[in-house]
């Protein structure tokens, strides 16, 4: 059974969309990020899959069940970090574990502590005395405390301290080796490369791919550096697989696309002085995407 | 699941609690220290005879008889007091928590959004029966203090009629601010128009196209009676208390229905 699975889902406030008809498909025990720009659509998912918003067209499901239908049921089974943690200010770290803790029966909030220990936070303070970092890993602990099979992870890094966000994305991992799932929504993409199994991009409001990161990357347009010896015999701007071909001099520079095979071959007869084949980060790849005006393909 | 739900908003709304118990305490406190020199000057209960119709109806006639002045001078204010305190925290527990970001977390836990209205309508409740116990005992005992002694029945009833009038219409902004999750909305038309059914009850003495309608103002039921001076039924008290369970029920599907958070 998936972890989350939505059909057509949409919601529309009032004319304006929120959310075009969304399919997706999140397995269980993969860690599945969700990239956009803010204002793409990442929290309206998210809030949708938590049953605070109705959908207007489609259904979600998050393990079998039902988000808007059956909300207990799925609340019982996921964490939630919103984008914006907002808590009782006059409640310490401590006391939200606690009343955590009695709002779904838990025995105890030792693992909860264990985390704060690995985060280095302290759950005697006030929130309202607590920087924005800290109370993220707050919001973060309270989403992670009930050891959830799903975590629904608004972006979690944000505002987090380089040591913390190692910490975090570690714990990210460690509930994947324990088959929990993850929906990572993030406009870092530097995070999402490292934790994810899987990532979808989300534009105005609109899925516009959803694959496996390996295959993502694969799919990446590579940057292509040449520095010939000797003027070259061989029109590299002919091939099929090259794009945006430069040349000055002796320097020829491209965006090439697919394996090297072909390229490699051209070059066999001429001499080379250096060959520079750079993959695309996520980051130029995802910013490629949302500079074209539809919804297009980079493979 | 409400139990804790209730524990918490009680926790959490305590010292703002606090603080209106301090401030009904002075208010007494101020009202009945006046009461040894006023009582016995005929000078004011001849001023009093002299106001118009409609502010003896407000202030009553007779400053010098306990039951007079406390009723006239310190329970004439009262449904103004109580309902400023009902209404602002009714709008403050549902739609208020969510306009500051604070529904997410609760609502995120699996707990029913009904159990989560019903523990904080139930909250609200408590608290203002905790106000209005305050302001029974403050005013029995600094009416022993002052020269003004009542029977405590008569005052905790007394007390207890506004108090639950009140909770008409926190209720009634706790239901509003459910339903459609606008805080300002939610204390304007709970404290809106508790204030200005006060003011209509209290005007429907002098006038009697109101008299006719008077039964649907709920100040009526709560007010109508003079319970300073002998005892009434507990019919008053069950119409508020249901009719402030009514609002409550009636905007649990709306606040089940409807999107939340910002």
């Amino acid at each position: 059974m998936n972890a989350i699975e939505t059909a057509g889902l949409g919601k529309r406030y009032g004319r304006s969309v929120g959310l075009h008809p969304l399919d997706l498909e999140v397995k269980a025990g993969e860690i599945y990020g969700f990239l956009g720009p803010n204002g793409a659509g990442k929290t309206t998912t998210l809030r949708t899959l938590l049953g605070f918003l109705r959908p207007t067209s489609g259904t979600a499901r998050v393990f079998g069940r039902d988000v808007w239908r059956e909300r207990g049921a799925v609340h019982a089974r996921v964490g939630y970090l919103p984008g914006e943690v907002h808590l009782n200010r006059d409640l310490t770290g401590g006391d939200l574990l606690d009343r955590t803790a009695r709002l779904r029966g838990l025995p105890d909030t030792a693992s909860a502590r264990e985390i704060a220990g690995r985060l280095d936070l302290d759950l005697t303070r006030r929130l309202g005395t607590l920087s924005k970092g800290n109370r993220q890993k707050v919001g973060l602990l309270l989403a992670l405390m009930h050891r959830p099979d799903l975590l629904l992870l608004d972006e979690p890094t944000d505002g987090l301290d380089p040591l913390a966000q190692d910490t975090v994305l570690a714990l990210l991992r460690e509930a994947r080796a324990q088959g929990r799932t993850v929906f990572l929504s993030s406009h870092a993409l530097g995070e999402v490369e490292r934790v994810a199994d899987r990532v979808g991009i989300i534009r105005q409001g609109r899925l516009i791919r959803s694959e496996r990161l390996a295959d993502l990357r694969a799919s990446l347009p590579q940057r292509l550096q040449v520095r010939f010896r000797s003027p070259p015999r061989v029109d590299l701007a002919a091939l099929p697989g090259l794009s945006e071909p430069s040349a000055n001099g002796l320097d020829f520079s491209g965006i090439w696309r697919g394996s090297p095979d072909a390229l490699i071959r051209a070059l066999a007869g001429e001499t080379l002085a250096s060959l520079t084949l750079r993959e695309s980060t996520l980051e130029e790849a995802f910013l490629g995407e949302y500079r074209q005006p539809e919804p297009g393909h980079v493979a | 699941m409400w139990p804790e739900v209730l524990r918490e908003a009680l926790r959490d709304g305590r010292r703002g609690l606090l603080g209106w118990m301090v401030g009904v305490t002075l208010y007494v406190l101020l009202i009945l220290a006046f009461y040894p020199s006023i009582k016995n000057d005929p000078a004011v209960t001849e001023v009093m005879q002299k106001l118009p119709a409609a502010l003896r109806s407000l202030f009553g006639e007779d400053f010098s008889t306990p039951a007079g002045y406390v009723g006239g001078r310190l329970f004439s204010l009262m449904p103004v007091l109580l309902t400023l305190f009902a209404a602002l925290s009714g709008s403050a527990l549902i739609a208020g928590a969510e306009a500051r970001g604070l529904l997410e977390w609760p609502l995120a836990q699996p707990l029913p959004r009904g159990a989560l209205l019903a523990g904080r309508a139930l909250a609200l409740l408590v608290m203002l029966l905790g106000l209005g116990f305050v302001l029974f005992l403050s005013t029995w005992a600094l009416g022993q203090v002052f020269q003004a002694p009542l029977p405590a029945a008569r005052v905790l009833q007394t007390a207890a009629l506004h108090t639950l009038g009140a909770w008409v219409f926190g209720a009634l902004a706790l239901a509003v601010g459910a339903a459609t999750g606008r805080p300002g909305l939610a204390s304007a038309v709970g404290a809106g128009l508790g204030i200005g059914l006060v003011v209509l009850h209290t005007l429907s003495g002098q006038v009697p196209a109101l008299q006719d309608v008077a039964w649907l103002n709920p100040w009526h039921a709560a007010l109508a009676e003079a319970p300073l001076r002998h005892a009434v039924g507990g019919a008053p008290l069950l119409v508020c208390l249901l009719l402030g369970g009514v609002w409550v029920l009636l905007a649990a599907p709306f606040f089940q229905n409807r999107d939340v958070g910002r």
